[in-house]
């Protein structure tokens, strides 16, 4: 017997009516971004030390204690703020390992969310973290300190368009809803960062460097 | 309010960006073809988002230095159900597993997709995988087969019940922590440590007994693993298993090498790993005696309780490793047994020839400490590891004052022992056995005592490990070049052992035995002068060197047994006499070493006189540019010498005539970039007049020589990113550019613009790069000259470029710097005449920018600097050499009183006039 998946409309529905299993099934579905989001939002200090797994875990466990509030007050669409909670979550798991206020951990957000934020510095470490091989070491240095220079010089809610859409896979649409934009305005934020960012990736993608791209 | 509608560029990117993770690699070209609209967005901005997608996939397959699979989680793999994750490494994840089809438990390591994405390395995967299998023995892991699903692709082992070593290191920190508390120890571990420790009496050695033990499991592993020709390469704590009995497993065979090659994927694994590499990986260059290596460090780490390099900084620690820094054992475990030191030290040896030959040694000696019987192994005597030391630690400036004082001590005693007892027997010529003896022990003292120096020579002026020639190390010394800086607390130290060198040499150069070890040392005191810049010195000390040479070959006028050590001797004398301007004497010397290895570097011989021909070839092209040219002025009769770019195509073919794996050598590698620039350069210069068709396939032709050195080199500089010296030649390389476009254009030929600036901004882009690099090597080696020259060079060529671009707000802070760097060459080594020059051509260089932007004040004060400095020089200059720097001078003068009249100092520049006067008239 095959099943057809339930629609997500449906879903919601059932979680508006109070299901957990509902909760938990619709969790499951977006698990994936919600670990991009996670994954890629979390300080380069805790990765390795901390498992993006294990922080979904507990952000599913905030986001059942929580979905009543947002049942009784449905603001925002529910994907909106299970992402909002998720990020909730990891500023609190920052805030546990790296002894840091919460404020210096969310900074540079714009936008409606409260989360840390795509700092020049986690994008420049996730860009060039790639890189980390001993025959790179030297290449590695001087590649990163052009790509962190390329990254400074956006605009922080450019840098934000271009890693929700790549590193959290969200369209365009969701970008700007997230972000408070028109969604033409997203798109030419995002136009904007690719140019920017277009001479420095190349040299910098072993596989690019070598030849033409596919 | 209707919300805008999305523009159909975005359209486009989204369906781009879906098919791109659907796995599919869209053509770009076909796109644009098929949206014409957005065809320049398209080719500019797709290729960005395709590289952050990438970035992101890789990023997700390696989350902080460990394996990851990403947002994906498993459960089942074909039969397999995935019962829990056991481990997780750099290059994967351990899931303990049932093998349903068999109901077994096994282990199973999954590898992140994106690691396997290439097929040649999923090729290797495979391939490493089969022979992992093919490993039969007691004490490897054995490895049932592969499989792929989902793209993941996987192994599946037999399921070991054990800890990692590296979890038993953490378990073992912990109790120390407790102070040897045992409680809440885990059954397992407890048992393993009994079986280890079986038979032994409690005490200081029981411990290092139980290490011995894992050491001779691992080790017989290893030597039936070499056996079969396979090499682990990842040898560390997490890839050994202990069981409850006391036996361990190896495991992860060859993975390393399948994963590795172009360095990408194993990215984080490098992090953990890379603490128990041997200092050859770092180069690439593996053999059985890695693994050996490797494990030393494990055994370390198992007695000390401390890894041998303590995580951090990758920098650092990457320094660490290649510099061998590793901590005494006895310092960090004072009651180690004896034996079981000398073993473990004798494993982590950093230069692989002092360590065991192959791992049955090691096994062995292992064995014979645990049986309680003398090893083999020799522990090795302060002299020889205080040479070990220094060829370790090229930088001098490592060399305290008290190591080279005992060195100089050491020295000393040879020699004075020596010179007593030869002396005793001609005196007395007495109790002649019992004396021959004593000298014969004198003079080993006295040669122990000299290879000792050759570590010191080695040091600042010795090969990098990657330039010696494998099958004669010491000859191949000789195409090497330097790439060691020298800093002027390391000169004065240098200059000590060069006085009791000479010293030495005074005293022994009769002495037929140690003539040749004389004219060596003459030799290598000249290569150090050389690079001290002390030009004058150096020469006589090879002059020196070749009069002992001589002797030693009698009247012979042939080169014999000592062509090649006389052709380099030769060339080296050439470069100083070219480096002193005496091009013609330099021509000559280049010219009796090509005759010297004529007979002896014909196809077929050995590597390294025929790499010296090339050089020989090359360094001969570099004199004949100038000695033709002054052929050419002076004489009438035409030249009949042949042209510099006749010498570098000679050298191109000697290389070219190497067979395709010593092609492939570094060494080889580098002179064929290096000949092929002489040959770019030399093309470039040698403008055709008159015959556009021919002057266009001459610069075309440079063009392309120079990409293949510039391509030869970026292959160079990836492989090994540790070798400054492949990117100083890289610079080099990439600051060669045609200096047609930067001149304005001339009159009556009416450039073509476009083609002009296109020129201009490819210039720009090379030279920036040059430029970039250039600034990189020299904060790694701040005072290696050459690397300033070069780095000085690009800078000079790039601010003519933004000149010529009418960006001259862009090239003063350029020349500046340049002026600042010759002047700090010119401090550095006031004998070197060409850093003189370079400083001459940067200081002119930032007056003609500055008049340029109109800022007449500091172009004044740039002149003036420039006037002191040619007076200056003039005066120290020899007769015949004033007459062209008068003009200079003249030159300046002149311009100087342009500047000051058209700022309307008048009284400032009559004076001026009244200097430019005297000038003249003198002359």
């Amino acid at each position: 017997m095959t099943q057809t998946p339930e629609p997500e409309d449906s879903l919601v529905e059932r979680i508006r009516q109070g299901s957990e299993d509902a909760l938990a099934e619709y969790f499951g579905r977006h698990r994936e971004r919600l670990w991009r989001l996670v994954h890629f939002r979390m300080d380069p200090r805790l990765q390795g030390r901390v498992d993006p797994e294990d922080v979904l875990q507990e952000a599913f466990v905030d986001v059942a204690k929580r979905i009543h509030i947002w049942v009784e007050n449905p603001t925002m669409p529910l994907r909106l703020w299970v992402r909002l909670t998720v990020g909730q979550t990891l500023i609190e798991v920052h805030r546990r390992h790296l002894l840091v206020q919460a404020r210096s951990v969310e900074h540079e957000v714009p936008g409606r969310l409260r989360m840390p934020g795509a700092s020049s510095v986690t994008l420049s470490a996730h860009l060039a973290g790639s890189l980390t091989s001993p025959s790179r070491a030297a290449i590695r240095e001087e590649a990163k300190r052009l790509l962190h220079e390329a990254i400074e010089q956006m605009d922080p809610i450019d840098r934000q368009v271009l890693t929700m859409r790549h590193f959290e896979e969200l369209s365009n649409a969701e970008v700007a809803e997230e972000l408070g934009l028109q969604p033409s305005t997203a798109s030419a934020r995002y136009i904007r960062a690719l140019a920017r960012l277009k001479d420095v990736l190349r040299p910098l993608d072993p596989d690019q460097a070598k030849g033409p791209p596919p | 309010m209707t919300e805008p509608v999305e523009s159909t560029l975005e359209t486009l990117m989204e369906s781009f960006l879906a098919r791109l993770r659907a796995g599919e690699t869209p053509e770009l070209e076909q796109l644009a073809g098929e949206h014409p609209e957005h065809a320049s967005e398209i080719r500019e901005l797709f290729p960005a988002i395709v590289a952050m997608e990438r970035l992101k996939a890789r990023r997700e397959a390696e989350s902080g230095g460990r394996a990851s699979l990403g947002p994906h989680r498993l459960e089942r793999l074909a039969d397999l159900r995935l019962l829990r994750e056991i481990g997780r490494g750099g290059m994967g994840i351990v899931y303990e597993a049932e093998q349903e089809s068999l109901s077994r438990r096994v282990a199973v390591k999954v590898l992140p997709r994106q690691m396997l994405l290439d097929k040649n390395r999923l090729g290797r995967f495979l391939r490493e995988a089969k022979i992992a299998a093919r490993l039969h023995h007691t004490n490897i892991v054995p490895v049932f087969g592969t499989g792929e699903q989902d793209g993941y692709h996987y192994y599946v082992m037999q399921y070991i019940h054990g800890i990692g070593l590296d979890v038993l290191l953490a378990r073992l920190r912990e109790r120390r922590e407790r102070h040897g508390d045992d409680g809440g120890e885990d059954a397992l571990l407890a048992a393993a440590t009994r079986a280890l420790e079986r038979d032994q009496p409690p005490g200081a050695h029981r411990w290092g007994h139980a290490v011995a033990r894992i050491g001779v499991q691992v080790a017989d592993a290893l030597a039936h693993a070499h056996a079969q020709g396979t090499l682990h390469r990842d040898v560390k704590p997490g890839n050994l298993l202990l069981d409850a009995r006391g036996t361990v497993f190896v495991t992860d065979f060859g993975l390393a090498k399948a994963l590795e090659q172009d360095g990408i994927t194993v990215s984080g694994d490098v992090v953990g790993t890379i603490q128990y590499i041997a200092p050859e990986q770092l180069h690439g260059r593996v053999d059985a005696r890695a693994d050996l290596y490797s494990l030393g460090l494990v055994l370390y780490e198992l007695l000390t309780l401390e890894p041998a390099f303590p995580p951090g900084d990758r920098a650092q620690l990457l320094e660490a490793v290649r510099a061998g820094q590793i901590r005494p054992l006895r310092g960090l475990m004072p009651d180690v047994p004896r034996d079981l030191e000398t073993i473990v030290q004798t494993a982590i040896a950093p230069d692989p020839a002092h360590r065991y030959r192959d791992a049955a040694a090691l096994r062995d000696d292992l064995q014979r400490f645990l049986d309680d019987r003398p090893i083999l192994a020799r522990r090795t005597t302060a002299l020889e590891q205080l040479g070990r030391w220094c060829r370790r630690n090229k930088l001098l400036a490592g060399l305290t004052t008290s190591t080279l004082l005992a060195l100089l001590s050491a020295g000393a005693v040879g020699w004075v022992a020596y010179a007593t007892t030869t002396g005793a027997l001609e005196r007395e010529g007495q109790r002649a056995n019992e004396a021959r003896r004593q000298g014969a022990r004198a003079e080993n003292n006295l040669l122990l005592a000299l290879r000792a120096f050759e570590d010191v020579f080695d040091l600042v002026s010795g090969p990098d490990v990657l330039h010696s020639v494998p099958d004669d190390p010491e000859e191949g010394q000789s195409a090497a070049l330097p790439s060691v800086s020298v800093s002027t607390k390391d000169v004065e130290l240098l200059q000590r052992i060069l006085r009791f060198y000479d010293l030495f040499i005074e005293q022994n150069a009769d002495n037929q035995g140690l003539r040749r070890e004389s004219a060596k040392a003459y030799r290598r005191t000249g290569d150090i002068r050389q690079r001290l810049g002390q030009l004058s010195g150096a020469e006589e000390a090879y002059r020196r060197s070749l009069t002992l040479y001589r002797q030693l070959l009698g009247s012979a006028h042939a080169g014999g047994v000592y062509a090649l050590e006389l052709a380099l001797l030769h060339n080296e004398l050439g470069r100083v006499l070219a480096a002193t301007g005496r091009f013609g004497d330099a021509r000559a010397e280049h010219e009796i070493a090509r005759d010297l290895l004529a007979p002896v570097a014909g196809e077929g011989s050995q590597l390294p006189a025929r790499l010296e021909l090339a050089r020989t070839w090359n360094l001969l092209g570099t004199t004949l540019t100038i000695t033709r040219f002054r052929a050419a002025t002076r004489d009438e009769r035409p030249t009949t010498l042949p042209t510099s770019l006749e010498a570098h195509a000679t050298a191109l073919e000697i290389l070219d005539a190497l067979d395709e794996a010593t092609r492939n050598d570094p060494q080889v590698r580098l002179l064929r970039a290096r000949t092929l620039r002489l040959l770019a350069a030399g093309l470039l210069r040698n403008r055709v007049r008159g015959d556009a068709r021919q002057e266009e396939s001459r610069l075309a032709e440079s063009k392309r020589r120079n990409e293949e050195s510039v391509a030869l080199l970026r292959g160079l500089v990836q492989e090994f990113p540790a070798n400054d010296l492949y990117r100083y030649e890289l610079v080099e390389c990439l600051s060669l550019v045609s200096t047609a476009p930067f001149l304005p254009p001339r009159r009556g030929t009416p450039a073509n613009s476009e083609e002009r600036s296109a020129q201009l901004a490819e210039a720009d882009t090379r030279l920036g790069e040059a430029v970039r690099l250039g600034e990189a090597l020299l904060r790694e080696r701040p005072l290696e000259p050459e690397y300033k020259a070069a780095l000085l060079r690009a800078l000079q060529r790039l601010a003519m470029v933004r000149d010529a671009q009418g960006r001259p707000a862009e090239s003063v802070p350029l020349i500046e710097r340049a002026v600042s760097l010759a002047a700090e060459l010119q401090a550095q080594f006031p004998g070197v005449p060409a850093y003189q020059i370079e400083w001459f051509n940067a200081q002119g260089a930032l007056v003609r920018s500055l008049e340029r932007r109109n800022e007449i004040a500091p172009a004044v004060a740039a002149l003036e600097t420039l006037v002191a400095a040619t007076r200056e020089r003039l005066a120290q200059q020899p007769e015949p050499a004033r007459l062209g720097l008068g003009f200079v001078l003249g030159r300046h003068l002149e311009q100087l009183e342009r500047l000051l009249r058209q700022q309307g100092e008048t009284a400032k520049a009559d004076e001026v006039r009244r200097q430019l006067d005297e000038l003249r008239r003198r002359r």
